[in-house]
């Protein structure tokens, strides 16, 4: 595979969140807002990239028979450096992803990458694919994030934290609470994944992911 | 049982190597977030009551909490110059506790609430620290008990999240009735 | 044996059938209108017209060419209940949007009528109650209703079961049976409710085991706790619930004794919430909650054959 189709792979044919359905728990809880789900993206693509490529490195010291663990280990450790380092250089970026990244250790998504690709191949394309699942992720979550935000409180974009009020694109009594509630990642979610699959199959031969 | 020692000293080696390395950024950023900290505590206490100087009463928390009715207060500091209290106060909403200070000036009248920090859900009980919420509490006086519009009192709870809104009021009242005991 | 294919129950997708069963639960259906009309004014009308109107345009909308389906009233059926038990201030356009959810997330995406698992009604109910709970529970009394109690007026937003969960006064039964308080168009009046409902029994078209469980349920866990359980029979959306939702074939076990049970938890999740739970009336959940268990009650009621208990 070139470079270029591993980063595209996580985008589009394997893309985590509605093709390999990777990573639900933070996918549903932080996409109740744009700015949420562009939040949480950018910090899992730091970690997965950043995880792949240690694991690709150590992908000949490490046993086969306790692979888990020390993957655990490794992105553990690198969500808890992020994190402090975060809080003690971006405050402000703290306090709006402070909830999100301790999320980022149980996302399964990582915990794939490293066992189906960066322990199979080498340190550049590991890193190459980190960033293109860590993008895949942040497009699905900014995509479920957007449609929720604006059905469900009327605005786009709006980034109370730093200040940003966002466009209000319907008046708030119009906004179904709904979306932002539990219920409405579901559905937007499921809709989404539908609309999608339909789509790729009209395309046809471009089904199933190949994890 | 040879294998077994080499899986055994490999993970103990990675452990420690991951140990190391949190060890080190641990040293290399404790310093800096505990100054964040204390400057952002130190930006909340001046927008619930902006004053010069602030003095925290540890031992009179310590008194207090040993009462059931103050459980849920964190820490008091009094005020100079305009002389009054900032009572920090903890009470249980939808996700967890809300961390809210509360200034209450000399004569008893509040003079700003701020949400510290809390997990409430986002887009709903997230809206609490808004301030059409919060300035709602302004200049309502000590001795009497704050309630949201549901339980028969006059705080506009935020639209969908009244169990948030009726903590921080819980909050408000337990904050003013800490200044009654603390101003006697 | 692949050749004789065993599908799950309910089979009811054999054309006339279903028209005649929808019309005669639209016919029963008409008592609880006119109460509404007759209480809560012109604008009840309106908004069912807009309600049923909405939810067969939505059918007509989203259902593929060759098999329309608008003709079995399934989807007027749908419209009309749902709009019956929303609160009779409800902003006009909010209607369309639950019977789209009712009719679209609540029915079509599981493949129409017969797959649903959850009743659709009570779906779009759910979900205009979880997105617009202010307006969702606004509430007013018919002109001319009044109570003995002291400041009546600043209540009028009150339905009698908030009035006796968080005032503790209670409403008197004969204001209840006729129907002259607060509550959504169509709950408020008993006496217009079990009209439509004998209507339905004599047409023989629902089974009275799912709500003479659910009514008895309800009846005797109340007296236990010590409410009065004839106020919580007419008050609420119980009647309206326990004969036209409850009774839903699509979404109820087939099996008589997995009807009986589907009633019951109904009724103990009903009192449940009406009790101890965060909102005064539970009907809608409970029987959506019981929806859900439709499928495994049947499989645990279902009769063998060659055995004489069943497998549970």
């Amino acid at each position: 595979m070139s470079l270029l189709k591993v980063f595209k792979n996580g985008l589009t044919r394997e893309n985590p969140t509605f093709r390999l359905v990777l990573g639900m728990c933070p996918t549903l809880a932080v996409t109740t807002s744009l700015m949420g789900g562009l939040g949480m993206g950018i910090a899992t693509t730091l970690v997965l990239a950043g995880s792949n490529l240690i694991i690709s490195l150590l992908r000949n010291v490490i046993p086969d028979k306790i692979r888990i663990p020390c993957y655990i280990v490794v992105i553990a450790t690198l969500v808890t450096i992020i994190d402090n380092l975060m809080q003690a250089f971006l405050p402000a970026l703290a306090e709006v992803l402070g909830i999100f990244i301790p999320l980022i250790v149980v996302n399964c998504i990582i915990l794939a990458r490293a066992e189906t690709f960066a322990s199979k191949n080498g340190l550049v394309p590991s890193l190459v694919d980190g960033f293109g699942m860590g993008l895949g992720f942040t497009v699905s979550l900014s995509v479920l994030g957007t449609i929720r935000e604006i059905l469900g409180t009327g605005t786009f974009a709006q980034a109370a934290d730093f200040g940003f009020a966002g466009v209000q694109l319907m008046p708030e009594q119009a906004a179904g609470l709904i979306m932002i509630l539990p219920p409405g990642a579901f559905i937007t979610l499921g809709l989404l994944m539908g609309f999608l699959n339909q789509y790729l199959e009209g395309k046809g031969g471009n089904s199933g992911g190949a994890a | 049982m040879r294998e077994g020692m080499k899986l055994a000293v490999t993970l103990m080696l990675i452990c420690g190597l991951a140990g190391l390395a949190l060890s080190f950024v641990n040293e290399f950023t404790s310093g800096r977030i505990a100054q964040e900290q204390e400057r952002r505590l130190a930006g909340s206490l001046s927008s619930a009551l902006a004053a010069e100087d602030y003095l925290e009463l540890e031992d009179v928390t310590a008194q207090l909490r040993e009462q059931e009715r103050f459980a849920d207060l964190l820490a008091i500091w009094e005020t100079k110059n305009p002389a009054g209290y900032v009572v920090q106060v903890a009470p249980t909403g939808y996700g967890g506790r809300i961390n809210c200070l509360v200034g209450i000036s000399q004569a008893g009248v509040i003079q700003g609430v701020v949400i510290n920090q809390h997990s409430e859900t986002p887009g709903l009980g997230s809206k609490i620290v808004e301030d059409s919420f919060l300035d709602q509490y302004k200049g309502n006086k000590a001795g009497q008990k704050l309630a949201v519009k549901n339980d028969g009192g006059k705080i506009a709870a935020v639209s969908g999240a009244t169990v948030s809104s009726r903590a921080v009021t819980a909050g408000v009242n337990t904050a003013l009735a800490v200044f009654e005991e603390v101003s006697k | 044996m692949d050749k004789l294919k065993v599908t799950p129950p309910p089979h009811l997708h054999s054309g006339d059938q279903i028209r005649f069963v929808m019309r005669d639960v639209l016919v029963a259906l008409i008592p609880a209108c006119l109460a509404a009309i007759y209480f809560f004014g012109w604008r009840a009308l309106l908004m069912l017209a807009v309600g049923t109107g909405s939810a067969v345009f939505w059918e007509w909308l989203l259902v593929s060419k060759e098999k329309k389906t608008i003709g079995d009233l399934s989807a007027a059926v749908t419209g009309m209940l749902l709009t019956l038990v929303l609160p009779p201030s409800l902003p006009l356009w909010l209607i369309p949007i639950g019977t789209l959810i009712a009719i679209g997330l609540g029915k079509l995406i599981f493949g129409g009528l017969g797959y649903n698992p959850f009743n659709p009604a009570l779906i779009g109910r759910a979900a205009l109650m979880a997105s617009w709970p202010a307006a969702m529970t606004s509430w007013f009394w018919p002109k001319g209703a009044s109570l003995p109690l002291e400041n009546f007026n600043a209540l009028t937003t009150a339905t009698p079961l908030v009035l006796a969960k968080y005032r503790g006064f209670q409403v008197g039964y004969s204001q209840l049976f006729w129907g002259n308080v607060a509550g959504s168009l169509g709950e408020t009046s008993a006496f217009a409710i079990l009209l439509g409902a004998a209507y339905l029994i004599i047409k023989r078209r629902i089974d009275l085991r799912i709500p003479l469980s659910y009514l008895a349920t309800v009846f005797i866990l109340m007296a236990i706790w010590g409410r009065d359980p004839v106020f919580h029979l007419l008050a609420g959306g119980l009647l309206l619930g326990a004969f036209f939702m409850a009774t839903d074939y699509v979404t109820t076990p087939v099996t008589p004794r997995g009807r009986i049970v589907f009633g019951i938890g109904c009724g103990i999740l009903t009192v449940l919430i009406r009790l101890f739970g965060g909102y005064p009336e539970g009907v809608n959940y409970s029987i959506l909650l019981m929806n859900a268990l439709s499928p495994l009650l049947e499989r645990w009621t279902m009769p063998v054959p060659g055995r004489r208990s069943s497998r549970a």
